[in-house]
């Protein structure tokens, strides 16, 4: 089972070293930093961005869809990121799964900083990026803003692998996990709230 | 041809007008809330990370010193046995010259020996010391891990007031951000 799910037959493992070769000294301070930006101690960063835009909607739009759009996200974001910690804490804890630097000799991999040995499945980086930008999705109407979301969640789930700290599957899951989360806290704040009280004004 | 002005209200004036008369509405307020908290939460999270840290130097510093005391110990160990291969040597020899010499030999791994001991508790002493520091900063870890759980749950419940409008929420917001400020206050104040 797991060979299927896990290491899809090997290319989990090739993609890792693929991923984990080639290295140079701007690359790693670039990846470096992907990784402090997808860091769950960045919460209070993100959630203060989407609050400060959420009131700068409200206030000059009061009402408006977009303005509830963006305290949608806000509280999704907000409850999303607590189940998020459970989830991933819970299962890192259950799954214990090796990391790379536990898995291979020291001279077959390259690790950036401070070698970490066990909870490598999921990845919370990837996990905590994925979420912000699934929790931001329905607010961004321009295809070049959702390009951007989506190239920042690509690149911090490469830099996982890249410094070394985490396997594609890894990386994989933790962002799936996230997404599935941020649509099920999304549908049940969306039952929950009332109607908009916006009237349509007809002259 | 008449002057008359005609002016139609929109949704928007409306809402413009509303604010006006009553202040901001609920959603902002809880916008408003909620940067204030992340703010705040970002603070306890840096001073979270920065108390991890700090701890962390301790508590390498306490390693380093055990290492050291224990290298001492060692020395200790390797005078000790010097010397009691010179007290054999002493029996065994019947030159009362070479029997002088080992008597010399064994009073000065004596004296040596005193010498690394007091040096290797002293060691150890320091070692025992920056621990309890380590431990010592430790402490307010938990209140403000409490205090960052308190802040998030009063973002979350915060978010759903303005979403459902049920004020009762907000409340349980604000008693969850000023448990979480209390905790805040309580860690840096020891």
């Amino acid at each position: 089972m797991k060979e299927w799910i896990y290491d899809w037959g090997g290319a989990n493992v090739a993609m890792f070293h693929a991923l984990n070769a080639n290295h140079a000294h701007w690359l790693d301070q670039v990846m470096l930093a992907l990784t402090w930006a997808g860091d769950h101690n960045r919460f209070a960063l993100y959630v203060s961005f989407i609050a400060l835009v959420t009131w700068w909607r409200i206030a000059r739009y009061p009402e408006s869809p977009a303005g509830r759009e963006w305290m949608l996200a806000l509280a999704t974001f907000a409850i999303a990121y607590v189940l998020d910690g459970f989830v991933v804490t819970g299962l890192k804890s259950y799954m214990d799964l090796p990391r790379p630097s536990l898995v291979f000799l020291q001279d077959s991999l390259v690790v950036v900083g401070p070698a970490e040995f066990h909870h490598s499945f999921p990845s919370g980086h990837a996990s905590f990026a994925a979420l912000f930008v699934a929790s931001l999705w329905p607010c961004t109407r321009s295809l070049a803003l959702r390009i951007a979301l989506v190239v920042y969640v690509v690149a911090v789930c490469l830099s996982r692998p890249y410094l070394g700290f985490h396997f594609p599957a890894d990386v994989l899951f933790g962002s799936l996990l996230s997404v599935l989360l941020v649509v099920g806290v999304r549908a049940a704040l969306a039952m929950w709230r009332p109607p908009s009280r916006v009237r349509q004004v007809e002259i | 041809m008449s002057e008359q002005h005609m002016h139609v209200h929109g949704a928007h004036e409306h809402q413009v007008e509303h604010q006006a008369h009553h202040g901001p509405g609920l959603a902002q307020q809880v916008a408003i809330f909620t940067a204030i908290l992340s703010t705040i939460g970002a603070v306890v999270a840096y001073l979270g990370a920065a108390t991890q840290n700090e701890a962390m130097l301790f508590k390498n510093e306490a390693v380093l010193k055990k290492a050291e005391a224990s290298d001492q110990w060692s020395f200790y160990q390797s005078k000790s046995t010097k010397g009691h291969l010179a007290e054999l040597a002493a029996r065994l020899t019947k030159d009362p010259a070479q029997n002088e010499f080992y008597k010399k030999e064994i009073a000065r791994y004596d004296q040596e020996k005193k010498e690394i001991r007091l040096k290797a508790e002293e060691l150890d002493r320091e070692s025992h010391k920056v621990n309890d520091a380590s431990e010592h900063a430790l402490h307010p870890l938990h209140k403000l891990e409490q205090a960052l759980t308190l802040i998030q749950i009063a973002i979350a419940m915060g978010s759903i007031t303005a979403l459902t409008r049920k004020r009762w929420l907000f409340m349980i917001a604000l008693v969850a951000a000023a448990g979480g400020i209390t905790l805040f206050g309580i860690a840096l104040a020891t």
